[in-house]
């Protein structure tokens, strides 16, 4: 029986992602407790916020030392994708390191946000399984994570960037699938039946 | 690529959805839960509410119903109306909404869009400017209160000013062509898009199509409208409607 936990700490978007589980027939246990998080068989880490306020918040909670050590599957969403990876540069803030990449800020591109429906492209691995090359998914979000190894999901605005990161058990999307329509449901039923 | 977005704006005053003309005379068109399911099935890109005259009237946020609109809504959702302080507006996006729009508050307490910035990020905040042509000098004025107070600001000041505290996206609100379906004044839009880089929605006027393609074509990323979305035909009957995807505009 799948247990589905979600990082509380005060990300914005808790609510539409838990919404969006529901409609998959899943109520996630919200919580900040180590233990709950530990038990869990999946642990999606929501984000929408500032890093450098949702940083401390997850160092007051303790949270920053008990994530990166998850076993389980774990889906970081928008500022919780972020917020995996090494250093961001909003804030300049350091983030819980498991993917060794740097969050940079959209230089020479037409508009900051990146914000609206943008297109998927090479798609890799379980997370992706289903989607087509072209499917839109919903993106709002200033910082970028440059594509590399890790990368399993492309998206192009003037250059091509990480739209979805995997490494190991950690999985991540700089776009919201819990707003994407159709792709978004069908990557969070990805997530859910690893 | 980016595609434009499509934006359907609900007005609501307490649990109704009504509709404006000018930003005067709210008809009642229907239940805002019974719009937003309509626009679930419709596929529509993002959808914001809007409450009339909160801040005129000092009305307080509606967060019962923002909380049920949002649970009913599988799409980016953006909510102004009355937001006054940074508590009011995480607890709105603390809801599933993506963003919350600032009008009122944002030129009669300049700080706040800086700090809502700061606690919720920047590509959260948007700041509307409410604009007026004034027919003298052919200057766009900004307005808040519902249209009520000049800010004694033009469009070009306003819009710096905004993204300057942290504002991520802009929406022009044009005030005299509100449910006339006139069409869009891009002229007021046009004084601001090389000016700053935020994304900017266009809002007031639209009547079908051609208005949406018109700005789609200027580069304008955000394509918002409220009559043309909540009413049919000339006579103005309440059918809630969205362009199909698969129809390019």
């Amino acid at each position: 029986m799948a247990r589905i936990a979600m990082i509380d700490y005060g990300a914005g978007n808790v609510r539409s992602v838990c919404f969006a589980l529901e409609r998959l027939d899943v109520t996630p246990e919200v919580t900040n407790d180590a233990a709950q998080l530990r038990a869990a068989s999946h642990v999606i880490f929501p984000g929408v916020g500032h890093a450098d306020a949702a940083m401390k918040e997850l160092t007051r909670l303790g949270l920053d030392t008990i994530i990166p050590t998850l076993k389980q599957p774990v889906l970081g969403i928008c500022l919780g994708m972020q917020l995996l990876c090494q250093h961001t540069e909003e804030g300049d803030v350091n983030g819980l390191g498991v993917f060794p990449q740097n969050v940079v800020r959209f230089q020479d591109v037409p508009k900051v946000p990146h914000m609206g429906w943008n297109t998927l492209s090479e798609l890799k691995g379980p997370l992706m399984n289903g989607l087509n090359d072209g499917d839109f998914a919903y993106y709002v979000h200033s910082y970028y994570v440059p594509k590399s190894e890790f990368t399993i999901a492309i998206t192009d605005y003037g250059f091509p960037f990480s739209g979805a990161l995997q490494k190991d058990n950690f999985f991540a999307c700089q776009f919201h699938p819990e707003k994407s329509g159709d792709a978004g449901e069908r990557i969070l039923r990805n997530f859910l039946s690893l | 690529m980016l595609e434009s977005r499509i934006i359907p704006v609900l007005g609501i005053m307490g649990n109704g959805l009504y509709k404006t003309v000018r930003f005067s005379d709210p008809a009642y068109v229907g239940d805002p839960l019974n719009a937003v399911h309509i626009f679930n099935e419709k596929g529509v890109n993002e959808l914001f509410v809007m409450a009339f005259r909160s801040s005129l009237n000092h009305e307080p946020v509606p967060h019962r119903l923002l909380r049920e609109l949002a649970e009913e809504a599988f799409f980016p959702l953006g909510y102004g109306g009355g937001l006054n302080s940074v508590a009011d507006c995480a607890h709105v996006i603390s809801y599933g909404y993506e963003k919350v729009s600032l009008n009122s508050a944002a030129f009669t307490n300049p700080t706040l869009v800086n700090e809502v910035a700061k606690e919720l990020g920047c590509s959260s905040v948007v700041v509307s400017l409410d604009v007026r042509k004034d027919v003298q000098t052919g200057a766009y004025r900004v307005y808040t209160h519902s249209g009520t107070i000049d800010t004694g600001l033009t469009i070009e000041q306003a819009a710096r000013q905004s993204v300057d505290s942290g504002a991520g996206e802009l929406l022009v609100h044009l005030i005299d062509h509100d449910g006339t379906y006139q069409g869009y004044d891009l002229e007021a839009v046009e004084t601001i898009m090389h000016h700053v880089t935020v994304p900017i929605i266009v809002l007031g006027g639209a009547s079908g199509q051609e208005d949406l393609v018109r700005a789609k074509n200027m580069g304008i990323q955000g394509i918002a409208a409220s009559s043309m979305f909540v009413y049919y035909g000339k006579l103005r009957a309440v059918l809630i409607n969205y362009p199909d995807r698969a129809v390019e505009i």
